[in-house]
């Protein structure tokens, strides 16, 4: 297994380089002038050219990347070209937030998806199964934006129960807890829509194997068929459904760290592109790349977990 | 030798009758804000007392300010946009100040003197200023600062002219100029003119990020990436303008600039979260803050106007019967309430009657195009597009008259786009909006892709206003801010002589003009001035003083001192 993992990540490396030469052509060649953003539409062409002089970008997009690809050998990411600062500092500052919000909305993803969806299976056309089918439709059509603007207006505003936007510090205090709450269940529950149609199905396809009749014949409880015999089996496409949620988990949560004022990766993407801010955007892209490829390679782990017949020698 | 230098020297009140009442059109340049006169809510400009309010303000607390833009750098000579030019206000100050009869007032100088030409300026700082870090502002502070400001700030042209800045003295600096600058004080009163410590930048590893030291109300605390910016009452400050009631400290602890990214959650931060008050709030949203029971709003004519600049160098906007057929198509006030929720005023110079120097709406009415489509159509006959009937759209030489529209992104700008385009099909001409992100749109209007696009620039004078959208050596195309790539000699010259001239009559005679022809040649067309607005919680005390000065937005960061929770 720890050959397969070291191969992997080794495979990973041409893959990210892909990845960046592929953003940085579409940043360098999409229209605009980064020093004519940062100053706006009214700003006199001698300060357009002199911030451009400061920003670098006299010299051919190819130097740029380049030196900036030289740099991640050396595990720095270089510098905003709007503020001067560290890109390594900024996204380590951006990258806690996101990640709070990320396992949240997963954590509630899973303690809502799992239980309604074997809840469902098992109960088939039962009143639980269409309330449960029901609410994963509702989440499942609701826009994520439009549901954060519904909850922040009635946790919030009328109700007051939440904080209504910024994330509260320190960490790990109910303060801050309070300000997760509404941003993980706006980005959570929109998932926790679809894994528990997910886990239904696949729930209700393994229900039906002669295995599951066999263990049910032979006078085992029907907790522990459900949770040892077919669970287990019927996590593969769960968890490959998963695996895949994580990245758009990180990159898509853009909207909700926007109402909730929350100080995430998303934000700090959007404001970049843009702003043209080439290597903060390339920089976030590198992360972004290698969360997408450790999400595949933990979910390839996890089907060996949960299915012993898939080996990776 | 006093009475020569009484000959040679003019005092400086008398400059500033000289220059005062008709401004000669100088420019806070850069700023984003501008001037205009109290409406119902802000109180009698002609008061100096501003203790409306204050007798009940107690002294502490952190006043938060929310903002729906964030600050990318707070270095002062390297700043540029608004929400930075807001937070540097509290930590920075500028020589001058725009006192209540919109004159420029010396504020950190105890006096200072000009010569007859112009071209030379003498001012003496005022002793005990200090910057935040215990060290005294002198001299050699003050040329450091404009030097450094010169070499790096993106707005450095407001200095440039400047031959040299010497320090004549500890507290003595002089500044001398090729050619009269009589402006210069006006300059003097924007707030990145001001002055930063040089210790503080020489010791800071990335200054403007982790650190800015100034003379102003409030110093640096920190800053929260993404989250907010906060400043803490700066004690020893007791130097504000005398047009101030409170000479400082400044009444609250600390204020903390909040980024609410989006609108709505600003607005609910407002009306019923942690935001004390806000100039950011959407201007089709201020009917929510005034039925809110927390909090309030302030509103104002403003000088910012909306229009469409029309590219005279591209067939067909390069004919002025197109451009005025433009001009009489558009009815400003259906535009008005769609765009802007009724927060603005229909303007028909590019320059709004309450800025300095601005033509007055009968003048400019008389001169303009107003509203009137049949004239439209009858321009258009006569510069050679016609029709068979009336809706389709016109011809000429059988190609059809299809204008390549752009809009910015920004709701407002996308709006008013959205309703003159049909409103410029009603006369036959086809103009095809396209909304554009930053980037793609100057990049488009720099290429002179565009006929017409949508567009607002700032100013409280008249010459600020017209100068950087109209002047032939600022078109789009050379990387300025002259989007209708419009190149007139005379208008040139006009500014050019608004601009220098020592004569204030003859500076304001100049401006009149160059107005007048813009009107003459229709190279926008001007549709609406911004209202400005700031909505804040009931239990805020001052807002009365804060408000007083009738360019609040502008000038809000000493009124501020004011104003306590």
């Amino acid at each position: 297994m720890l050959k397969y993992i070291a191969r992997r990540l080794l495979v990973t490396i041409p893959v990210l380089i892909g990845v960046t030469i592929a953003i940085s052509l579409i940043v360098y060649l999409a229209p605009g002038n980064p020093a004519r953003i940062a100053l706006g539409m009214n700003a006199q062409p001698e300060a357009v050219r002199e911030l451009e002089r400061q920003m670098g970008l006299n010299q051919p997009p190819w130097i740029r990347y380049l030196e900036w690809l030289w740099g991640v050998v050396n595990l720095e990411l270089g510098e905003s070209v709007r503020t001067g600062r560290p890109v390594t500092a900024m996204i380590a500052r951006r990258l806690p937030p996101t990640l709070e919000l990320a396992v949240g909305s997963m954590f509630l993803t899973l303690i809502i998806a799992l239980p309604l969806g074997v809840i469902s299976a098992v109960r088939q056309y039962s009143w639980v199964d269409t309330t449960s089918m029901l609410f994963a439709i509702f989440w499942l059509s609701m826009p994520s934006f439009w549901l954060a603007l519904i909850l922040l207006l009635l946790f919030s505003v009328q109700w007051n129960m939440f904080p209504i936007s910024g994330r509260g510090t320190p960490v790990l205090t109910m303060t801050w807890l309070s300000s997760l709450i509404l941003p993980a269940v706006a980005t959570g529950t929109r998932r926790a829509g679809l894994l528990t149609r997910m886990t239904r199905s696949s729930m209700l396809e393994i229900l039906n194997e002669d295995y599951i009749r066999t263990a049910r014949g032979k006078g085992i409880g029907e907790r522990a068929v459900i949770y040892t015999h077919a669970m287990k089996n019927a996590m593969i496409p769960i968890i490959t459904l998963i695996g895949l949620q994580i990245p758009f988990i990180f990159s898509g949560s853009v909207i909700i760290e926007t109402v909730f004022s929350w100080p995430g990766m998303g934000r700090l993407l959007v404001n970049s592109v843009l702003q043209r801010d080439y290597p903060i955007v390339q920089g976030l892209v590198l992360v972004y790349a290698v969360i997408v490829v450790l999400s595949n390679l933990f979910v390839d782990i996890m089907y060996g977990y949960f299915d012993p017949r898939i080996e990776y020698e | 030798m006093a009475n020569d230098d009484e000959e040679r020297r003019i005092s400086r009140r008398r400059y500033l009758e000289t220059i005062g009442v008709t401004g000669g059109g100088a420019a806070l340049a850069g700023c984003t804000s501008g001037p205009g006169t109290p409406t119902e809510g802000s109180t009698d400009s002609d008061s100096t007392d501003g203790t409306d309010g204050g007798s009940e303000m107690s002294s502490g607390g952190t006043f938060v300010v929310g903002s729906s833009s964030k600050a990318s750098t707070l270095d002062l000579q390297k700043a540029t946009r608004r929400p930075e030019q807001t937070i540097l206000s509290a930590i920075h100050e500028p020589m001058f100040r725009i006192n209540m009869d919109l004159e420029p007032e010396a504020h950190l100088a105890s006096d200072w003197t000009v010569n007859e030409d112009a071209t030379e300026f003498v001012f003496t700082l005022e002793e005990g200023i200090m910057f935040h870090n215990g060290e005294e502002l002198t001299a050699a502070d003050v040329v450091w600062s404009w030097e450094r400001f010169v070499e790096n700030s993106p707005q450095s042209y407001l200095l440039a002219p400047a031959d040299s800045f010497e320090a004549t003295g500890d507290y003595e600096v002089t500044v001398s100029f090729s050619d009269p600058y009589p402006l210069l004080p006006r300059y003097l009163t924007n707030p990145l003119t001001g002055f930063t410590s040089r210790t503080a930048v020489e010791e800071a590893e990335n200054y403007g990020q982790d650190i800015a030291v100034g003379t102003g109300p409030y110093k640096w605390e920190s800053w929260e990436r993404g989250t907010a910016v906060t400043v803490s009452r700066f004690e020893e400050y007791d130097w504000a303008p005398d047009f101030v009631d409170n000479q400082g400290p400044g009444m609250p602890e600390e204020f903390r600039f909040e980024h609410h990214p989006e609108a709505t959650t600003l607005l609910n931060e407002l009306t019923d979260g942690g935001v004390h008050g806000s100039s950011y709030i959407t201007l089709t949203d201020t009917d929510e803050v005034e039925s809110s029971n927390n909090a309030s709003l302030v509103r104002k004519e403003y000088t910012r106007p909306g229009y469409l600049a029309i590219n005279t160098q591209k067939a067909p906007t390069d004919n002025v019967q197109v451009r005025r057929a433009i001009n009489h198509a558009v009815n400003k006030q259906p535009v008005i309430e769609a765009a802007l929720g009724g927060e603005g005023y229909p303007i028909w110079s590019i320059v709004p009657p309450i800025a300095v120097n601005g033509l007055s709406e009968e003048r400019a009415k008389e001169l303009g195009e107003q509203y009137n489509q049949q004239r439209a159509r009858e321009l258009l006959e006569q510069a050679g597009w016609t029709n068979s009937s009336q809706g389709e759209t016109r011809t000429k030489d059988g190609e059809e008259l299809t204008l390549t529209f752009y809009a910015f992104t920004i709701p407002r700008y996308a709006q008013i786009g959205e309703v003159v385009a049909p409103m410029l099909g009603q006369v036959g001409i086809n103009a095809e909006l396209e909304v554009l992100e930053a980037g793609t749109l100057y990049n488009n209007l720099e290429s002179g892709n565009h006929h017409i696009t949508t567009m607002a620039y700032g100013g409280n004078w008249a010459v600020n206003a017209t100068e950087p959208i109209l002047l032939g050596e600022n078109t789009a195309t050379e990387g300025g801010t002259n989007y209708s790539l419009w190149e007139n000699d005379e208008f040139d010259e006009l500014i050019n002589q608004a601009k220098t001239s020592p004569d204030q009559e003859t500076r304001q005679e100049a401006i009149t003009q160059a107005q007048e022809l813009i009107l003459e040649e229709a190279p926008v067309t001007p549709i609406c001035a911004f209202n400005k607005v700031y909505g804040y919680k009931n239990d805020i005390n001052g807002m009365d003083a804060w408000t007083e000065h009738p360019w609040w937005p502008d000038q809000e960061w000493m009124n501020r001192l004011e104003l306590g929770l």
